[in-house]
């Protein structure tokens, strides 16, 4: 059960989450004193936090680090239970295995048009979303445009557009990188890549 | 025994459940997802679908300000105001300017919100098509096919009949030019606020158990056919008496003594605002 | 010195809740928890069934609180009911193993087992009873030690016998398969849905069904049910197969030990009916035939009109019928929980004076707009 403090932590990483979902490309951080540590999971600190903030005991969850004690912690940390690609309901894509992320991603849910939510929501372990390749945003959430830049490796750009070609039907992403900043694109936004990747 | 009270009221279960209704509803605008409404210590039918919502966000550092008619002072906004103060210890203010999270029941604030600001607003009936399809089921497939003609032929006959479309508060609009969204029963003055507005607005029904959001500047259109535009209430020849305000929504008052019928600002913390700014000689 | 805000909201609240409590307080009495646990236990029952919270004595509590409103009572316990953390889930219980007070068929004369009346207002002369002005603690007391004295003695002989295997009564039901006459039902492991904790969907499942019945309001359960074999629903006239009141055990498992294993933590009471419908059926070779369909009720505590009528609308549900609204679930389970419809009736109280301003100016410029024609 959820202590005093972590009601609080948890209720502060929402705000953000929201923040992020709802203004999209705004630098939005999870600060570190709101991060603890997590010696056994091989995903990053940050999104550890997010997934305590998010699942619970009715959500499934596919980790694609492969390492029993990752997925473990996670069980601990959130009591979510394990899924396939296909069904979970959270996605988690770490930063180390750029090939087998297009295919997990490809399988996430997307939803009916009867039932748009029952979708998935990826979780993106990256190394910047601050740098790298420049996007420019449009749509809900963005006065005008916005731009941004994100720094991650595998293609990730044309599977999401695939997968959110049927409005409502969709995933919605979260990227998290190593400093804790989060950048999400909600499946209404539109992304189209800007210039030649900058060098990082 | 327990008595002590959990951090705004909700376990932290149920507050995971409407955080992930509110994150998907915020990615499929307009869209009415459902969540399992918990039962709260006020009554079903008086904003516990908003008061969910507002419990699942607040945090130590929010002022929050609560308003039903457009007043702070309305009996059902102390209530709930009350409920939340004594479940988190949370700061309130009328002022909207100051507030970060707003719970409001059939208004809009007259003052633009600000981005970061975040608009909570009480639904009694989420779904527009209601009126025109009883069944549940039956409009969650007309959502999922776009299939809006029912709420358009309402429209039509209303002109047929009446010469004008004939919806008062809770006119339906058109959310990111994909799903059709009831707005609450705020009054046709206030649809054009929810257009492109900075701040981010979130609908909870509570009863019906569906949660929906606008995300901020969003496309948000009044349903309405080329030929017959839509049409906010028309306040005419009518001012506030306090203060001449003729832009505002107002408020249809008699006056005990003379019987004569007069007007005033509906929003009372915007009223008070205007006149503290008159009598400090500030400009606006 | 700026304006400030008309401030009296508050107050008003505040006022009202002083006088809410007065009138409970007016005559100088405060009813005893226990004397409402004690003396008004089918209104316990009630409240505890549509609470969907097994607890007498704060049903009574609640009870007491909203001065016998069993709607308002209802709406206490079950917003109580949502802080309540949740520890466990009970195994599945079956009702074959229930301690029975009382069992009856209609459908049959004489049962294995035997029909046994129990506790049950059916047979009083429903006569106002004045001496229950003068009935003391005293008298109450007085007459229980004597009953327990004389009548359980009696037969806690023959009881004891009856304990184990022997104690089980066999079910009516079961008869009737055996006859061929109900077909074996199809069991499903599929995992109930919680509708207190997942949203409602159509179309529902039985579990939710079943769970939304079993909270609904007595009164608006027993409406309904009225309404279906009275003529908005079947033509055929249900029999009861089984009518039964007792206590269920409820376990939980846990393998903290190693290996799993369940332990009693407690019984509640419970009315469960299985009604017989006769319908129509397909034999194997495709011919139809009558055979007979099955509604089930269960209820917290001793409830048996609303266990009777629940059986009924649960049997509608699964057989819908599109002329019979009683078939529709959208239409029945919608409307008959206590908290929900009492709560979206009163809301109409509250100020709708902004919306009704926006109704005002509709019609007035409509007849404006027509006035120039």
């Amino acid at each position: 059960m959820d202590n005093r403090n972590d009601v609080y932590r948890t209720q502060k990483i929402f705000r953000l989450l929201l923040q992020s979902m709802a203004y999209v490309g705004r630098n939005v951080r999870i600060p570190e004193e709101m991060v603890s540590s997590y010696p056994n999971s091989r995903i990053s600190p940050a999104m550890m936090e997010i997934l305590k903030t998010l699942l619970d005991g009715g959500m499934g969850v596919f980790c694609g680090t492969g390492d029993e004690k990752t997925v473990r912690e996670i069980q601990i940390q959130t009591s979510a239970h394990r899924a396939e690609a296909a069904a979970a309901d959270f996605l988690v894509i770490p930063a180390d295995v750029p090939e087998d992320a297009a295919q997990w991603v490809e399988q996430a849910k997307t939803g009916t048009i009867y039932d748009p939510q029952r979708s998935a929501t990826v979780l993106i372990e990256c190394r910047s979303v601050r740098k790298g390749t420049a996007y420019r945003c449009t749509g809900p959430g963005i006065a005008g445009a916005a731009d941004i830049a994100v720094c991650c490796s595998w293609g990730w750009e044309e599977i999401r557009r695939k997968k959110n070609r049927g409005f409502p039907l969709g995933i919605d992403c979260i990227f998290v990188d190593q400093e804790g900043n989060i950048l999400s694109l909600p499946r209404t936004t539109k992304v189209e890549a800007k210039a030649e990747k900058e060098a990082f | 025994m327990i008595r002590e009270k959990h951090f705004a009221f909700l376990d932290e279960n149920s507050k995971r459940e409407i955080r992930r209704a509110l994150l998907k509803a915020v990615a499929i605008p307009g869209y009415q997802v459902p969540f399992a409404s918990r039962e709260l210590p006020i009554a079903r039918g008086w904003g516990t679908g908003g008061v969910q919502i507002t419990l699942s966000l607040v945090g130590k550092g929010d002022t929050i300000k609560v308003i039903d008619q457009g007043s702070d002072e309305s009996v059902n906004a102390v209530s709930l105001r009350s409920l939340i103060q004594e479940t988190t210890g949370v700061s309130s203010t009328i002022h909207t300017a100051q507030a970060t999270l707003i719970q409001t029941r059939h208004r809009i604030p007259e003052r633009p919100l600000k981005e970061g600001q975040i608009l909570v607003l009480q639904v009694p009936l989420p779904e527009p098509l209601r009126n025109v399809e009883p069944s549940e089921y039956k409009t969650k497939k007309l959502h999922g096919e776009a299939d809006y003609s029912g709420v358009w032929l309402k429209m039509f006959e209303d002109i047929m009949r009446y010469g004008q479309v004939a919806t008062d508060a809770d006119h339906p609009v058109c959310v990111n030019g994909r799903y059709v969204m009831a707005p609450s029963p705020i009054p046709r003055f206030d649809n054009p606020k929810m257009n492109g507005s900075p701040a981010l607005m979130l609908f909870g029904a509570g009863r019906e158990k569906k949660i929906y959001a606008v995300p901020p500047y969003t496309k948000v259109v009044s349903l309405a056919f080329d030929d017959y535009l839509f049409q906010r209430e028309r306040f005419a020849g009518k001012k506030c008496r306090l203060t001449g305000l003729t832009n505002v929504y107002l408020d249809e008052l008699t006056d005990e003594k003379t019987g004569e019928v007069y007007y005033q600002t509906n929003d009372s913390s915007y009223l008070l605002e205007y006149l503290n700014r008159e009598k400090e000689g500030e400009t606006e | 010195m700026g304006y400030v805000a008309v401030k009296g909201g508050a107050e008003a609240i505040r006022e009202s809740n002083l006088l809410e409590k007065y009138q409970r307080c007016r005559g100088g009495r405060s009813v005893c928890v226990d004397d409402i646990c004690g003396n008004l236990k089918k209104l316990v029952d009630c409240v505890m069934s549509e609470s969907s919270l097994y607890s007498p004595e704060l049903a009574a509590l609640a009870i007491k609180q909203a001065q016998g409103d069993p709607a308002e009572a209802v709406f206490i316990l079950r917003a109580h009911r949502s802080t309540l953390p949740r520890l466990y889930v009970t195994t599945v219980t079956d009702t074959s193993g229930m301690q029975v007070e009382r069992r009856i068929s209609s459908s049959f004369k004489d049962i294995p087992g035997g029909q046994i009346l129990g506790a049950s207002p059916d047979f009083q002369h429903r006569l106002l009873d004045y001496d229950l002005y003068e009935e003391t603690c005293g008298d109450a007391r007085a007459f229980q030690e004597q009953y327990e004295e004389e009548i359980l003695r009696e037969i806690g002989e023959e009881k004891e016998k009856q304990t184990g295997e022997a104690g089980r009564l066999p079910r009516v039901v079961d008869y009737l398969r055996s006859q061929n006459l109900i077909p074996e039902p199809v069991l499903s492991d599929e995992a109930p849905h919680d509708i207190t904790t997942e949203p409602l969907v159509f179309p529902s499942t039985r579990s939710i069904r079943l769970q939304i019945l079993t909270r609904g309001m007595t009164g608006a359960v027993t409406a309904l049910g009225y309404a279906k074999i009275r003529g908005f629903g079947i033509s055929h006239h249900p029999n009861i197969g089984e009518l039964r009141v007792g206590s269920l055990p409820l376990r939980i498992a846990s393998d903290l030990s190693g290996t799993r294993e369940e332990y009693y933590i407690g019984e509640v009471e419970a009315t469960e009916v299985e009604i017989f419908m006769m319908e129509e059926q397909q034999e194997e070779n495709e011919k139809s035939v009558l055979g007979i369909g099955l509604g089930y009720g269960l209820c917290f505590g001793q409830n048996e009109a609303k266990a009777i009528a629940m059986s009924v609308l649960e049997y509608s549900m699964e057989h819908p019928n599109p002329r019979d609204p009683t078939s529709d679930e959208e239409f029945v389970l919608l409307h008959i929980d206590a908290v929900e419809s009492a709560g979206f009736i009163s809301h109409l109280k509250l100020p709708h004076y902004v919306t009704f301003q926006s109704k005002l100016d509709r019609i007035r410029n409509i007849r404006k707009e027509n006035s120039h024609d």
